[in-house]
Formats: structure tokens, sequence, C-alpha cells
């Protein structure tokens, strides 16, 4: 009981409650777009294809948006019962966790999956024709990757950058044949 | 017209395809270095079989259904394996179904018998999983034959089931999160064209999302990118202290048969609690591990390094395996995480998981259990071959093994379909993804409701379509009202209803 109470103190325990209770009104705003959506494609289909509300294919979204308003609402409710508040949403307050949360790191971390990505979809090598082939844009992703994160020594990620992919390359390509983007 | 296989049809076609392995020695091959892929993967901490299974199913798309069992089953059998190994070494378990085995593995390390602690690890592993097949192999029929008297109402309370059991994956404290992460898997699944008018749902004017989000870079990016980030963000690693072996080697044999009846209780708990649907290997490697305590005459040893602490968990968690393949396979409902990505991969071979796969392909169980046998020798080998080595892999910092599995991500992504879309949409998933882990919401049960969500919305819309929209005739058969009671079950026991009640009258009692 005692380490039950200790728990609902901690800061992690409240930081958890607030985050609950911005999912929680979020949530709550999109199960109601939910709900509206689903009775407009319904409606819609009635109306053209003569379908009954229950074989209407808004009918689950609308059940789905029912039940994620009221998983919502909970949320919101036990939140606010166990110390939830918005106060952490003051910019100041969030700046400070966001630094403390290491967020920036996640932020980096997405943004050069998204230029590996990017790269390898449709970017051409300036004022050429040709795309970055797979292992190049593939050895500049781990470079960049593991230089920001600093997770070894230069020469090793050189190192490891080169041979990873050309490893990968003549694996997947040629020994498994597995089309590479 | 096909007809399901006899008990002892089964039998033969399931020594048939164990014998054929002799004669496809690539098919050994693949299992080889499968069965050490799964091993990583499971020695790692943060990576699991899930994500394992997510990145190779794409991969083996382009192989036949054979070969890509072969693949798949090989890593989902390393990789609960593998994680007792970092259990063991450093006491941090490498998947979570092998938490249980810190308890009891880390200290017969610290003790000096890190070898005989993985040589019983190894030795239960490799009797669960026999264990768990022999009850795949004879019991799926059964529950198949069961499965085939179901109508739309049974599969419909069967999904809803399903997804109410995302309460129990989740870890989070608020059993609703398990739910919320449920319905939203639900809702993805809806997106793109529906069965009955072919009406685009959800897709918003994108001509990509017609055809549905695919499967595999969903999990992708809810189960590997999230971790990628997570594993970049942490400041330091935990360092490996090296562990070196001073005891003596243990005589296995008598320890086995010391504990015969045990371990058969352990792969029993194992089978019957991975085939409930969601719960899977880690709620089953704690439960035996309980019973083994519960049962000691010893119990306060436990936790100080007792043989059968590290038996017991390892013996259910792998039975698991078998169990939780036996819903997938007849009702179509994966029993863990793992099992849903296996699902996941069946599935984009065009193969149809549920009761009729056992009438339209009734070699797949006997098919099935031969390669998790082979899978329980390549299992043995590999375990002694490369228990050391991976013991040294630990010391590798994983933030240098994250790159590449990044770029494994891609591959596994574009290899599916060949489609750039894709692409973006694991790194929207991904973030998504992200968010969903800080906020502990169980990716898992967010699957499953992938997974589940076609189910769901075809069988109550045929139901109610036959019905005249009668919602009575969707708890008026038998099996329908067990499905829906379970339903209701369910929802009051997260609720901690029943407990409430119990404490209430165990008052009034005193």
């Amino acid at each position: 009981m005692e380490d039950k109470q200790i728990r609902e103190r901690s800061p992690e325990f409240l930081r958890a409650r607030d985050r609950d209770l911005l999912f929680g009104v979020i949530l709550t705003a999109a199960s109601i777009a939910l709900c509206i959506y689903a009775i407009r494609i319904s409606s819609a289909c009635m109306r053209i294809l003569d379908a009954t509300f229950y074989t209407a294919p808004g009918f689950l979204i609308l059940i789905i948006g029912i039940m994620l308003l009221a998983c919502a609402v909970y949320l919101i409710v036990n939140a606010l019962r166990n110390g939830g508040s918005f106060r952490w949403l003051i910019p100041s307050r969030l700046w400070k966790q966001l630094r403390d949360d290491k967020a920036h790191y996640a932020v980096l971390a997405f943004f050069y999956l998204y230029l590996y990505m990017v790269l390898l979809w449709d970017a051409k090598i300036p004022f050429t024709r040709i795309t970055f082939p797979f292992w190049a844009n593939t050895m500049l992703f781990m470079m960049l990757i593991m230089f920001t994160f600093k997770v070894a020594r230069p020469r090793t990620i050189i190192i490891m950058s080169v041979v990873t992919s050309i490893l990968v390359y003549v694996t997947f390509k040629f020994m498994i044949g597995v089309p590479l983007p | 017209m096909q007809q399901t296989l006899t008990l002892g049809q089964n039998f033969i076609w399931f020594l048939n395809f164990w014998l054929s392995f002799f004669t496809s020695p690539m098919n050994l091959v693949f299992m080889f270095f499968s069965m050490i892929i799964g091993i990583v993967f499971g020695v790692l901490p943060g990576l699991s079989a899930t994500v394992a299974i997510a990145l190779f199913a794409s991969i083996t798309y382009s192989l036949d259904l054979n070969t890509a069992l072969v693949i798949l089953l090989g890593i989902y059998i390393g990789a609960i394996f593998g994680g007792s190994v970092s259990a063991i070494t450093i006491n941090i378990p490498g998947t979570g179904s092998a938490a249980a085995t810190c308890l009891d593995g880390h200290p017969l390390a610290m003790r000096g018998e890190v070898r005989n602690a993985n040589m019983l690890a190894r030795s239960a592993s490799v009797i669960g999983t026999l264990f768990g097949v022999l009850i795949f192999v004879f019991f799926t029929p059964l529950v198949t034959r069961l499965a085939l008297q179901f109508t739309s109402p049974e599969f419909f309370w069967l999904a809803i089931f399903g997804i109410l059991i995302c309460g129990s994956i989740s870890k989070s404290d608020v059993p609703v999160k398990g739910w919320v992460s449920g319905l939203i898997g639900l809702l993805l699944a809806l997106v793109g064209q529906d069965d009955i008018y072919g009406w685009n749902r959800l897709c918003f004017g994108n001509h990509y999302l017609m055809s549905g989000i695919p499967f595999v870079p969903m999990t992708i990016a809810f189960f590997g990118l999230p971790q990628l980030v997570r594993t970049l963000k942490a400041a330091k690693m935990k360092e490996v202290p090296p562990v070196v072996n001073t005891a003596p080697n243990i005589r296995m044999w008598p320890i086995l048969k010391r504990n015969i009846l045990s371990i058969l209780r352990w792969g029993l708990i194992g089978v019957g609690i991975g085939a409930v649907p969601g719960v899977g290997e880690n709620i089953a490697a704690w439960v035996a591990y309980d019973d083994a305590k519960r049962n000691s005459p010893e119990k306060e040893k436990f936790g100080t390094g007792v043989y059968e602490g590290v038996m017991a968990p390892e013996t259910a968690n792998n039975a698991a395996i078998g169990g939780a393949i036996i819903p997938l396979i007849s009702l179509g409902i994966p029993g863990s995480p793992p099992a849903a990505m296996l699902m996941g991969a069946i599935t984009m071979h065009g193969i149809k998981v549920g009761p009729l796969l056992s009438i339209e392909q009734p070699t797949i169980i006997p098919l099935v259990g031969a390669i998790i046998v082979w899978g329980t020798i390549f299992l043995f080998i590999c375990g002694v071959l490369v228990t050391k080595p991976m013991v040294k892999l630990l010391r590798v910092p994983q933030k240098v093994l994250c790159p590449v599995i990044a770029v494994l991500c891609v591959i596994g992504t574009f290899a599916c379909e060949n489609n750039p879309f894709h692409l973006i949409l694991v790194l929207i998933c991904g973030i998504a993804g992200y968010i969903f882990d800080k906020m502990q919401f169980s990716p898992a049960a967010l699957i499953l409701g992938v997974i589940l969500g076609n189910l769901a919305d075809s069988q109550l819309r045929r139901a109610l379509f036959i019905s005249d929209g009668n919602l009575w005739s969707l708890i008026n058969r038998p099996i329908s009202f067990i499905f829906f009671a379970c339903c209701i079950w369910s929802i009051l026991k997260q609720f901690g209803v029943f407990d409430r009640l119990f404490r209430r009258s165990r008052n009034a009692d005193k």
C-alpha cells in the first residue's frame, strides 16, 4: 500500500498522467471527428449504393469512434484524479522538459531516416540524371548517424559504414535476390 | 471436396515433411543461419523475436512458403532462446520472455556457473519447444474442427475478444491504453476499399492507401524504429563485465530425470498460456517460474541461483511457441506478438489463416510441426556453437548496431511490394510508434488490432446483413454467447471488478 502511494507521488508517475491528459484530449477530438466521418461516408453510401446503416462502410468506424471516445474520457478522468495537469505545457517548462528528455535526439534520428528514405526515393546526383545508388546512400546515412551520435571512433565509423553498405548490397541484391530501393 | 486430415494422416505427413529435410540441404542451411540470426536478435537487449520476424518477413516474400516458414520459425525459436543468454550473462533479458530467467540465471553466472546456466537454459528450451510442437501437431486439428462450426457472429466476437485481450498485453498501469492501441490498430486495418461495397475508407484522396496499409511496414515502424531511436538516445549503455566460468560442468541427465514431472508441467503451462490470444511467452515464463518456486521444497533458495529457476521459465517460454501457433492456424488469431508477425508473413504468401486453412491447405499443420522439430535440433546445435561468441557480441555497444538495423528496416519495408510510398509510410508510422512508446501504449496490441480488423468488420456486417439488422442474432448461438460472455468478463476483469467483489465478500465473511 505504501509502495503504491510512493509510486503515485513520483515525478515519473505524474509526468505519465500529464501525458495521458494531453493524449485524452487529442483522442476525444479525434474520435468525435471519426464519428462524424463515419456517419458521412455511411450516409453517402446509403444514398448512392442503397446500403443499409449496419452494412454501410462507416458502421464499424462509428463503433470504434464511440469506443475511443469512451476510452478518451476515462483517460482524462483518470489523469485528473491522479494529479495530471496541463501546467507542463507552459513554454518555459515545456522547453526545459524537452531538453531534459533529449527529445532533440529523437527528432534528429527521424530526420536522418527521412533524408535516407527521400534520397533513396528520388534524389539525383547534382547536374546529372543519375540517381544515388543504394549502397552510396546507405554509406552516407550510416556515417551521418554514427558521427552525430558518436557511436565509435572516426576510423571505425568509416570502416563500418563502407563494409556494411557493401555487404548489405551484395548479400541482398545478389545472394538473396531481394529488390533494393 | 477436400477434408481435414485425420490424426493418423497428420502424423504421416509430419514424418514425411520431417524426413524430406534430409533431401533438401538448402532448407537445413537456411534453418542454421536463421537460427543464428534469431539468437543474435534475442541476445541483444531491446531487439526481440517480434522485431526479427517483422524485419525478415518481407525479405522472405520472394521465397516459397516452405523456405519462408523455415527462416521465420528458425528466427522465432532462436530469438526466444537467445534472450536467456543475456539474461544469464549480464542480468538484462534480451527478450521479455527471458525476464524470469534473470532471477536465478544471473546469480548462477556470478557464482562461476555461467556454462551450466546456459546449458540448462538450452536444454530446457529444447524440451519446451519439442513439447509445444507435440501439442501443436495433435491438438490443432481438434481446435480447427471446433472452429469449423463458427459462423459470422462467432468470428466477430472472437476478433473483439482478441482486441479486448490487448488490455492485458499492455504493460501500462492504465488498462484502457491497451484497448486504445487495439482500437487504433482496428482503425488502421479499415483503411482502403471495403469488402462489401468497394467504398474508400480513411484514404483521404490518397490512391496509395486504397489497397490498405501494408502489414510489414507497419510492424517495422511500430517495433523497429522506436527501438532504434530509444537506443540512440540512451546516454550510456551498461558496461558488460566479463563473466568467468569457474565451476565444474554439471551432468544434465540426472537433473532432467529428477525434474521430469515438473518439466512436463512447465511445458503444459507454456502451451496453455501461449495458446491464449494475446498473452504470449512472457507471461508463460513468469507463471512457470512461480509454479517452480511454489512446488519446490527449497522455496527460500529461489533467486539465489537455483537450477529449476532457470529451467522453468525457459521450458515454458519455448513451449509457448507451439501454443501460440495453435490459435493462429486454427482460428486465425495469434497467441503472441511474434506469432502475430508470423501470421502477417504467412498472409503475404497468399495463405489465409483460420479454420478453413486446414481444408484449403491440409498439410500446413504437419509442415509447421516438422519445421519446428528441425528448429529444435538446430537450436541445440547453434546454442552450443554460438553461446560463447554471443557473450562477446554483448560487449559491442548497441549504438553501433543501430544504423545497421535501420538499413535492414528500410530494405524490409521496400522488399515487400517494391513501393517507395511504403518508406514514407514507415517513417510516419515510426514517429507515431515512438510517441506511442513514450506514452506507454502497447505496439503489440495495435498490431493485433490491425490483424483482427478486417475479420471484425466483414463478419459483423455480414452477420447483421443476414439477420436483417437484428442485434440479438450476434449472441443467440451458444458459441457466440460464450465469446460474448468472455468479452464482458475481460472488460470487468481489467477494471478489477472481480477483485473488488471477492474482497467485499471476504470482508463480509469476516
